[in-house]
């Protein structure tokens, strides 16, 4: 991607709670870069709460709804069948949500408005734990992962619920797994999920340098790290057509050099990370890239 | 005039019809499901403009209402019980949020066990959101209120939650009249909120707030239910212009006179009203104040009618365990720094249906020298 | 940064009501998290390093991205005057040092520097006060000579050179045959640099050891470059410009005449470097059968390897390890008596075997090397530089020798110390267009914004269509194939405003124009713009 050609305009403004390095900021950046100023925000409890400043002060220039935790999809339901009434079909209604909010409290209303076929975007961005309580586990903390509550690990025989494909058999119009360490990628799906009509859901794996015990400048390294190692598979899924992986890693990185720089990993023994090698093996398998 | 036979739930229904709501969105429990269904009627056939969304539990239910509402439009939600408190987290939002949502809850006892009959336990259980609550007697109160909770609801900036009982009402025909869309219109006007998403007014709505201001944001809640009154009296003349029915916030029934006087808010409102029938054919001075609005609760005007009574006996449908029935809680307190009160006896009329026959009232005042204010009082 | 304008249409007893935010995050001064700060650092680019005139590669090829051809150019010739020569006769040691050598093959910076070479033919650069009332003579006006003078004129000196010739340029207009430097190529070259002013030239002159003594007195400063002067020839072969000729010699005459005549059709030419191979091609192309004798196996003889491939092509036999023992006039020809060689020593003495052969030849060419005029050397008090003081080696090497010269010179008449960046290294540029002197390794390159990608194919006149004209050989490379090439560099340590960092900055903290600012009342410190930039310019400090 030729980042000059990359639009100059800002939807956020400056001086956001995100903490340095977060993926989670730098995600919602470029996601509104895509889908413009004809755009509404429904954030559930998050770190975003936070990120999106402290009342009177708004890091956004889109218009937000703050909501309970568990209502994202339900709410922007009701807003955009509300824009639809007042004749704004048009506006793009955005959940943007943590994966506790998304994979865990927040996921009965998100299937509900996704087999209601509501016509909205949700966006999980996934940092693998609850961040904004101090990095508690949550269905998307992966297995060996370190949180407060893993704190010897998270147990390997809770694989990192599959939410792509919970989503996809609700058949929405489109599904999409990425990363902004991914631009082209990024770009292209927000593109995609911004042009199709119905229900949209993107699964943003989203570094956390706090929650993951990495150094902030190695956040976007972390998010590439984890597609080129096959933890974290880019792919999409449009309605009426297959699932369809969008980038192949050109090499495997074996699985340790992705965990081990990460201080919420560094617990683990060989045995272990072998074991998580496997897991991540037997996935690849499935989707036919090993 | 055109009148016609309907149940509680088909009046509030046509109330929510003639209020033009832009999304109804709800999710069934007995007895507030003939409220939803001939709502769904309505928006299918088209004698609504509304979206109705079909959410998957009454949390999303009132999480639409929400969004739909902070998106500018009218939304109307209707519920119960277990639903009503499924939804509770998302109510407080609403009320903070400052959004004139408007809520239907029949009346239902909140299990275990399982009960689906009336008493008023899931409404005091919310009643301190923030939203204001208007209790109803008839089915015709239900259907006027619900067009006069918009109004009031959209000119104090805050939800209401209009309450009618579950199968009393909800599922009792009575005869409606029933008024016409114009006049409706004439009285309900135009939804135009001044804050709402708005792609060329950018807001955010609900960032974090520091206790500094999130207590004067309290503040102003609390401001607005007691300017609230004003409001609602404006409401209630202009609905008697156009449609020649009173309403108040409460409502007496031989009370002026009355020595002994039973407080009650709801549809066992009728028997109370027999009950002090029977009792000034006996030559016992009874009289009945109704409560109608709860929230914000009327403390001035309940002082000033009972402040010279003999005895106050409060029929509560509710308990808060471990303290008192909640409309005696606010009947005390309203009368707290009268010099000469009346004796004020907190009884507990009915939970889950349990059967009222008129006898019980009557008998209730016939012996009213042995009861005792110290406790809640319970039913032989 | 755009940022919405708040409409004012909230008033404070509106906030009192309604949880609504109406002012922007950017009260927020977010810079005061930080204990590190990003700070925009350019570093020198290993190609570079391997450029003896340490010419500013990514540099220039970031401005050809651009198409800012003028810039470029100013970029190229800031270090070298003759970048359409060197684009055409240079080795590139550039490119051996590429970073991109072992990933998918150096970026052929050759190409793009003759591109940009022949766009820096059409514009003069500009004319350069005189400064100083402080002059230098130049003797020799060859590539090295003309450096000095080059870079002494933009400094402002006066200078005056002295050529023996009755033209300037050195072995470019006279050495190195048109198919592989057209003259007019450094011709005009020339005229560009005497374009910046200040220069004086006097050719026609040759200059001796009691003319330096004097020109030492007129001038403040003398640079002597006068190439090396004298034909080396083996001991009992003589130079009788009859059977026997000296290689150099008839280079200058075919290349200043296009012609020579020559008694003869069989011509062996002694000699395994370049100048044995360009004048081999030479007499081919005058429609002679040419075969070259060397010592060394035609593999490790000195000769450049496009030189020997297309030599070849051109249908030169190579008569390879072999040792010229002796030689016989026979009639109107010779006979030559060769000796196998097993190997080359490294003092270019040959380990000879048993085998002989002799061979017949109309005339035999010597090139094997020339040697400089010692007896100028020993001159007290002047400057000396390119092959004259180095030994035979390259244009570009001459250049730079030229240009450090005039810098020594500089700082002598200033009376500053002269000094390189780095003692280990030659490293010297005239600009400091860099912030540290760190040399980009492979390894501070972050691959993942490349692809493996080969490098561009030259384009070659067929040897059919080379062997009977002194046109030029390597076609000029199409714009688009160009642009190609120069995408493939990874512009170490050069920002070349890729706008990396500023996608990645979580806080809209980045602006890239001419370089990349930092907006630090805002910046947290992260680092994620250092670790991303594809080519280490930006670096984390401490902060506070
Ligand atoms: C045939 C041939 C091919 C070559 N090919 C290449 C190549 O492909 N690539 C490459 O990089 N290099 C090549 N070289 C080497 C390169 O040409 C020289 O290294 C370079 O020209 C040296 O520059 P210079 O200024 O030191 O000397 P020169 O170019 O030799 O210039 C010296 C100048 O001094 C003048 N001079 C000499 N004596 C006197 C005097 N007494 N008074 C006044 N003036 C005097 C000479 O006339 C001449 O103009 C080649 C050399 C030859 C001979
Ligand atoms: C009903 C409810 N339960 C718990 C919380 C506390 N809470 C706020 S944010 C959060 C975690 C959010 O995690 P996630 O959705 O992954 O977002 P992140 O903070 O990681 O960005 C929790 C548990 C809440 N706000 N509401
Ligand atoms: S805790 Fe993690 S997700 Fe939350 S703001 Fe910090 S870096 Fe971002
Ligand atoms: S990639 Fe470009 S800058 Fe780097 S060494 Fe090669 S030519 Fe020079
Ligand atoms: S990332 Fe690109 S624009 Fe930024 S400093 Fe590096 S080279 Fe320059
Ligand atoms: S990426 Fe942005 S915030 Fe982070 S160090 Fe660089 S300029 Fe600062
Ligand atoms: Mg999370």
């Amino acid at each position: 991607m030729d980042f000059r050609e990359v639009t100059n305009i800002e939807y956020m403004n400056q001086g956001d709670f995100a903490c340095p390095g977060c993926g989670a900021g730098l995600s919602m950046r470029h996601a509104l870069k895509v889908l413009g100023d004809n755009t509404v925000i429904v954030m559930p409890a998050s770190c975003w709460s936070i990120i999106s400043g402290v009342f009177p002060t708004a890091a956004l220039q889109v218009p937000l709804m703050h909501v309970p935790f568990a209502t994202a999809a339900a709410v922007a339901s009701g807003v955009k069948n509300a824009f639809r009434k007042k004749g704004q079909e048009d506006v793009n209604v955005v959940c943007w949500a943590g994966d506790g909010g998304t994979f865990d409290i927040g996921l009965q209303a998100l299937s509900g408005a996704a087999e209601r076929k509501e016509d909205i975007i949700y966006v999980c961005y996934d940092n693998e734990a609850y961040m904004n309580t101090g990095i508690q586990r949550s269905s998307a903390t992966p297995p060996g992962a370190w949180t407060t509550t893993t704190p010897t690990g998270n147990p390997l025989i809770y694989e990192k619920k599959d939410m792509f494909n919970i989503v996809v058999s609700h058949n929405p119009a489109y599904v999409a797994t990425s990363t902004i360490a991914y631009p082209d990628d990024f770009y292209q799906k927000f593109e995609k999920a911004k042009n199709a009509k119905g229900f949209r859901f993107i699964h943003l794996l989203s570094a956390c340098p706090p929650g993951w015990r990495i150094d902030s400048k190695d956040s976007v390294k972390a998010m590439r790290l984890a597609v080129e190692s096959g933890v974290f598979v880019l792919m999409e899924k449009e309605q009426g057509k297959p699932v369809k992986v969008t980038y192949k890693p050109k090499g495997l990185v074996p699985v340790r050099e992705y965990l081990l720089f990460q201080g919420r990993y560094k617990h683990l023994n060989e045995d272990t990370v072998n074991e998580i090698q496997i897991m991540i093996n037997e996935h690849l398998m499935s989707l036919g890239l090993l | 005039m055109n009148k016609d036979m309907m149940l509680g739930s088909e009046a509030v229904a046509l109330g929510v019809k003639l209020s033009r709501p832009k999304v109804v969105s709800a999710y069934p429990i007995t007895p507030q499901t003939h409220i939803i269904e001939r709502l769904s009627e309505m928006v299918d056939s088209g004698e609504l403009d509304a979206s109705f969304i079909r959410v998957e539990s009454e949390l999303s239910a009132i999480s639409a209402v929400l969004g739909a509402s902070q998106a500018g439009v009218r939304a109307f939600t209707a519920t119960s019980s277990h639903g009503l408190a499924l939804m509770h987290e998302v109510l407080h939002w609403i009320a903070g949020s400052r959004l004139p949502v408007v809520l239907v809850n029949a009346n239902r006892a909140i299990g275990s066990p399982w009960n689906i009959w009336t008493d008023q336990t899931d409404s005091m259980s919310q009643r301190d959101l923030g939203w204001m609550q208007v209790y109803c007697e008839t089915a015709q109160e239900a259907l006027d209120t619900v067009l006069q909770a918009f109004y009031v609801a959209e000119k104090v900036l805050l939800p209401i939650m209009v309450m009618i009982d579950g199968f009393i009402l909800s599922h009792t025909l009575e005869e409606v009249i029933i008024p016409s869309q114009k006049q409706a219109d004439a009285f309900l006007p135009i939804y135009e909120p001044e804050y709402f998403l708005d792609v060329d007014n950018p807001l955010s709505f609900g960032n974090a707030a520091k206790g500094d201001v999130f207590y004067y944001l309290r503040e102003d809640m609390q401001h607005s239910m007691e300017a609230s009154f004003g409001v609602i009296r404006e409401a209630h003349n202009k609905f008697d212009e156009i449609f020649g029915r009173k309403y108040d916030i409460v409502e007496r029934y031989y009370l002026d006179d009355a020595e002994i006087v039973f407080v009650i808010a709801g549809a066992l409102t009728g028997t109370i009203r027999v009950a002090v029938d029977k009792l000034r054919a006996l030559g016992i001075k009874a009289g009945l104040l109704k409560i109608r609005y709860f929230r914000p609760f009327p403390s001035d005007i309940v002082k000033n009618l009972l402040k010279s009574k003999e005895h106050v006996v409060v029929l509560n449908r509710s308990v808060s365990f471990g303290s008192a029935g909640q409309l005696a809680q606010e009947i005390k307190n309203a009368l707290y720094y009268e010099p000469s009160k009346p004796k004020i006896y907190d009884y507990i009329l009915s939970l889950g249906g349990k059967d009222v026959f008129v006898e019980d009232v009557v008998n209730l005042a016939k012996n009213v020298g042995n009861l005792k204010t110290s406790k809640i009082l319970w039913r032989e | 940064m755009e940022s919405v304008d708040y409409q004012n249409v909230i008033s404070d007893k509106d906030i009192r009501r309604f949880p609504i935010s109406i002012t922007t995050t950017e009260v927020n001064l977010t810079g005061s998290w930080r204990f590190y700060k990003p700070v925009f650092k350019e570093k020198i680019s290993p190609c570079s390093v391997g450029c003896p005139a340490n010419t500013n590669i990514p540099k220039y090829i970031h401005y050809l991205l651009k198409n800012d051809m003028d810039k470029a150019a100013e970029i190229l010739r800031r270090e070298n005057p003759f970048p359409a020569t060197c684009g055409r006769v240079c080795p590139h040691f550039c490119q051996s040092k590429c970073n991109r050598k072992d990933y998918d093959g150096a970026v052929e910076i050759k190409q793009i520097e003759r591109f940009v070479g022949d766009y820096a033919l059409k514009v003069p650069p500009k004319k350069v006060k005189v400064l100083s009332n402080k002059k230098v003579a130049i003797v020799g006006g060859g590539p090295a000579g003309l450096s000095c003078a080059y870079f002494l004129a933009l400094s402002g000196y006066r200078v005056d050179v002295f050529e023996k010739e009755r033209f300037l340029g050195g072995l470019l207009v006279y050495g190195i045959p048109d198919y592989r430097l057209p003259k007019e190529i450094p011709i005009k070259e020339i005229e560009n640099i005497l374009e910046v002013g200040n220069i004086n030239v006097n050719v026609g002159v040759n200059v001796n050891r009691e003319k330096i003594e004097e020109l030492k007195k007129e001038y403040n400063a003398v640079f002597v470059a006068l190439g090396l002067s004298i034909d080396k020839v083996p001991g009992d072969v003589v130079v009788d410009n009859k059977r026997v000729f000296s290689g150099y010699e008839l280079l200058k005459e075919i290349k200043v005449n296009g012609n020579v005549y020559l008694d003869g059709d069989s011509i062996s030419v002694l000699g395994g470097g370049n100048v044995a191979f360009d004048i081999a091609r030479s007499i081919r192309r005058l429609g002679k059968d040419v075969n070259i004798i060397c010592m060394e196996t035609l593999e490790t003889s000195p000769a450049f390897e496009d030189e020997k491939k297309e030599a070849i092509e051109e249908g030169i036999k190579v008569i390879d390890s072999r040792f010229l023992q002796d030689l016989e006039f026979r009639g109107d020809g010779l006979h030559l008596q060769l000796r196998g060689v097993d190997k080359v020593l490294d003092n270019y003495e040959p380990v000879l075997n048993d085998y002989i052969e002799g061979i017949d030849t109309d005339i035999l060419i010597v090139a094997i090397g020339r040697k400089r005029e010692e007896s100028i050397l020993g001159t007290e008090g002047v400057f000396f530089g390119g092959d004259f003081y180095n030994g035979a080696k390259t244009v570009i090497e001459a250049i730079a020798s030229g240009k450090k010269v005039a810098f020594e010179i500089v700082a002598k008449l200033e009376g500053k110390e002269f000094k390189l960046m780095n003692d280990d290294d030659q490293f010297f540029r005239s600009t400091d267009d860099f912030d540290e002197y760190k040399v980009i390794p492979f390894e501070r390159i972050n691959l993942n914004y490349f692809s493996e990608q080969e490098p561009i194919k030259l384009s070659k006149l067929a040897a059919n269509e080379r062997v009977n004209n002194f046109n030029e050989v390597v076609q000029k490379p199409s714009l688009e194939k160009i642009l190609r090439e120069a995408k493939r560099c990874f512009s170490c340590g050069v920002c070349n405003e890729c706008k990396t960092c500023w996608f990645f900055c979580p806080d809209m903290c980045i602006d890239v124009h001419e370089g990349v600012n930092f907006d630090y009342s805002f910046c947290k410190g992260c680092g994620v713009c250092s670790e991303e930039c594809p080519r280490g310019v930006i670096e984390m400090v401490e902060d506070k």
